[in-house]
Order: C-alpha cells, then structure tokens, then sequence
C-alpha cells in the first residue's frame, strides 16, 4: 500500500536560493534543511507518494541507489517525527494540500 | 539535514540577499468602523479579486515570501476574505491578520484555527466601551471586539491586542493592560499616530502630549529600551532602516511599496512580478543607496542617540525621505527627559 507525504499544514515554509526554511506553528521551531534535505523537501507537494519522491531524488542525486532509497526515507520519517509531513495511507484532503 | 534557526536569522538573510521576506497585503480599504486617527484618506478601495491574490500569493513564493500580513480596512468586511486566507495558507505563508474582529464569526473563528494562522492582532483603543467606541465611532464595537477575542483565545488562536496610543487614550493604559492580562492576550502598543496617507495632518490633534509622551517611553511595558546610546559617528554605513530590504507593501490595487508607510511606489503586481519588482524598481535601489551618513540632519543633532526615526513618516510628514522627521524628533525628546535609550533593532529596523 502506498504511503502519502504532505507537507503539514500546521507549517510555514519557503525555499530561498536552494535552502528550504520551515516553520512548525504548534512547536515555534525554526527549521533550515541544507540542500539535499531541500530537494526531498521540495518534492513534496500535493498527493505524493513516498515512492513518487523517491523516484525524483534517484533521478536527481549520483550514486548507490538503494542507499539514496534508505536516506531519503530516513530523512522524510524525521521530518514527520518533527511533525512537519503527514504520512498517511490515504490522498491527504486537497482542501488545504499545500501546492507549492 | 537540518538545523533549527531563530526568526531574527531569516530576517537578516532576507536583508543580505533582498528578499520581501514579510509583505504586508491591505486587501481593501473598506471598513465597519470610522476611527478618528484612521490613516487612510478614502474608504473606497475593494482590493483585488480572489484569483489575482491568488496569482500574488505565486509570485511571493517566487520571491522568497514567507510571512503575509493581510490588513485594511477592515479585511473581514471582504466575504471571500478566508478564501485568501487559504490560498494563501496553501503556498505555506505564514499569515497574520490585522482587524478589528468585529465581524469574525463563530465558523471563521474555527476556519483560522484550522489553518493555523500564525497570529491575529485586533485594534483596541481603551480598557472600556464608551473610550473605545467614542475612537471607533461605532456603538458596540468594544464588546463585540472584546467577546470575539475570547473565543478565539479559546480555541487556541494567539491574538494580540493593537492599541495606538493617543491624547484621548493615555490615561487608560493601565486598563488597556488589565483587560489584555484577563483576556490571556498580548499587546502591542505605537505611540505616534501617522498623518492620513494623503499627507494631511488632521489626525495629528489625536497625538499624546509631551507629557503623555514622556510618561509613555518611560514604561518598559510600552516601549522597549536599550541599554547603550548608539552614535551617528560609529554607524555611518548602517541603512535607517532594514524594511527597504526585507519587507513590502501592497495596496488595494497591487501597487508596491517597500512599507506602507513609505509612500513611493517601485511597480505594481498586475503588470510585473514582485520579485522583478523588488529588486529591480529604480525607486527602492534609490531607497537603498540611503545610509546613515546620507541623513544631514541626523549628523549635527543631538537627540540621535534617543531617535527612532521612520523615513516613510520623515517623507510623509516632513516631505525629505532624507530629512528630520519631525515626530520622531518628538518621541526623541521624550526619551531624553526620561532618561532612556530606544533599542539598535528599533532605530535600525522600526522594530
């Protein structure tokens, strides 16, 4: 079964000159992704899929792809950790899916 | 892959890379209420429509945009004003709200909420109904004002209360600050009350008196202080003020500005990008070239240490982006006989 990520939208985000900044309004944190975080980052728009991201960042990174696979996966479950992706098993509602 | 950062650092990125990295959007000039000390000069501007912010919202992203501040006029008296709350929201700007609450009802109270706008800033001008609507001249409007800040304390919407000082107002601080503690709220206070945005001066008779004014940068709570004079001599390369880099303003019909109190337009959104606006207008490179050393009258004056001049007041008011702001000197004044100091991030930034 597929697993949807979305952007949360308890977050604020904006990505300048290749560096993603967001902000997570239930906790006041701050976060700034360097540019590899800010690829997988900017990926996630709209009914993703983890698998739809993935394929992107395979696409965009040189080198093992299985090891890009595991990475980027690692890194999408930390930023749902820090609560600022839903992963769900269902299309996230459109009504406030974040299309940027 | 990630490091947590403060605000302030993404403001100062802003200013290096002139980014609008906080835009203020007046959605309309129309409005529920008819304050004495309102800034506008007409009433009758609908703002743009829904598709058109949609298409603004876009060319923020572009830009760089990460907070939105919508103001009016009222903005609620606008029925697809939560629609552009939204559209908005789904670019993840970060949105802040500047209203009177008058109109804000029940469901759109839960709608906020479930946007998580980041804060909504509610004008209030005494601690009691009869100061307060005498201002806003519109019966009721303190209780409706203040019932509505309740429920959206309670459902978790972080709401400060605004409350420009005034000649009418002084005396009531104390109220203004009891109610802000019952109602669980901050409060944000401005102690100059601006010239109508056509440069008349009527307003000005609502400003505090020397005295109120004296009493009003002596309060902490009021008005922050710094600890150190800061000396023209020393900061000769500092900019006056950092919004030319890092804010913005549109107007009802989409004009910019680098802030609204800065009445010099570098373009409008229909007719060009912001962000080629932003970077490009002759006028805001103009407005940028400004430092410290280039304000003449800031060199030989002896209250630059306690001075927290606006150069969009000084233009407006005064007629030289260059020149004395004539209410600042005002405010310096006070702070002189108080004895206190404004703040580096306040005479830099208005802060």
């Amino acid at each position: 079964m597929p697993t949807f990520v979305a952007k949360g939208i308890n977050v604020s985000c904006r990505t300048i000159e290749g560096e993603a900044f967001i902000f997570n309004h239930e906790t006041k944190v701050l976060l700034q992704l360097d540019e590899v975080g800010s690829f997988v980052w900017d990926q996630i728009v709209g009914n993703q899929t983890i698998d739809d991201v993935l394929e992107e960042c395979i696409k965009e990174f040189t080198g093992d792809v299985q090891e890009i696979r595991n990475s980027v996966k690692e890194f999408i479950y930390e930023l749902f950790r820090k609560n600022v992706v839903t992963l769900s098993s269902e299309p996230p509602p459109e009504e406030m899916t974040s299309v940027c | 892959m990630s490091v947590n950062l403060q605000l302030t650092e993404l403001a100062k990125l802003a200013k290096e890379k002139i980014i609008p990295i906080s835009v203020l959007v007046e959605v309309c000039y129309k409005c529920n209420e008819n304050c004495v000390h309102c800034c506008l000069d007409s009433h009758t501007k609908l703002g743009l429509t829904l598709s058109q912010y949609e298409q603004l919202f876009d060319q923020m992203t572009e830009a760089g945009t990460f907070y939105v501040i919508f103001s009016g006029g009222e903005p609620f008296i606008r029925s697809d004003f939560l629609e552009i709350v939204k559209a908005a929201r789904k670019r993840r700007l970060s949105v802040t709200i500047f209203t009177n609450a008058t109109l804000i009802t029940d469901q759109q109270i839960n709608m906020l909420r479930s946007m998580y706008v980041d804060e909504v800033h509610v004008s209030i001008y005494g601690g009691n109904s009869d100061l307060h609507d005498s201002i806003t001249r519109t019966p009721g409007s303190f209780a409706k004002s203040v019932a509505v800040i309740k429920k959206m304390v309670a459902a978790g919407i972080m709401v400060r209360i605004k409350c420009p000082l005034m000649n009418l107002t002084a005396n009531e601080i104390c109220t203004i600050k009891e109610l802000a503690y019952e109602l669980g709220v901050n409060t944000q206070y401005t102690t100059v009350i601006t010239a109508k945005n056509d440069g008349n001066l009527d307003t000005h008779q609502y400003r505090l008196t020397p005295e109120q004014l004296q009493a009003v940068v002596s309060d902490p709570d009021i008005s922050k202080q710094g600890k150190e004079p800061i000396y023209f001599s020393e900061n000769l390369d500092c900019v006056p003020c950092d919004t030319v880099f890092n804010g913005g303003s549109i107007d009802p019909e989409g004009n910019v500005y680098v802030c609204n109190q800065l009445q010099i337009v570098g373009g409008n959104i229909l007719t060009q990008p912001l962000s080629e606006i932003w970077k490009k207008s002759p006028e805001f490179q103009q407005l940028r070239e400004i430092k410290l050393r280039n304000l003449k009258d800031c060199a030989k004056c002896e209250l630059f240490q306690y001075c927290t001049r606006c150069p969009g007041l000084a233009y407006l008011e005064d007629g030289d982006v260059l020149g004395c702001s004539s209410v600042a000197k005002e405010v310096a004044e006070a702070r002189r006989k108080a004895g206190v100091f404004p703040t580096e991030a306040h005479i830099f930034s208005q802060g």
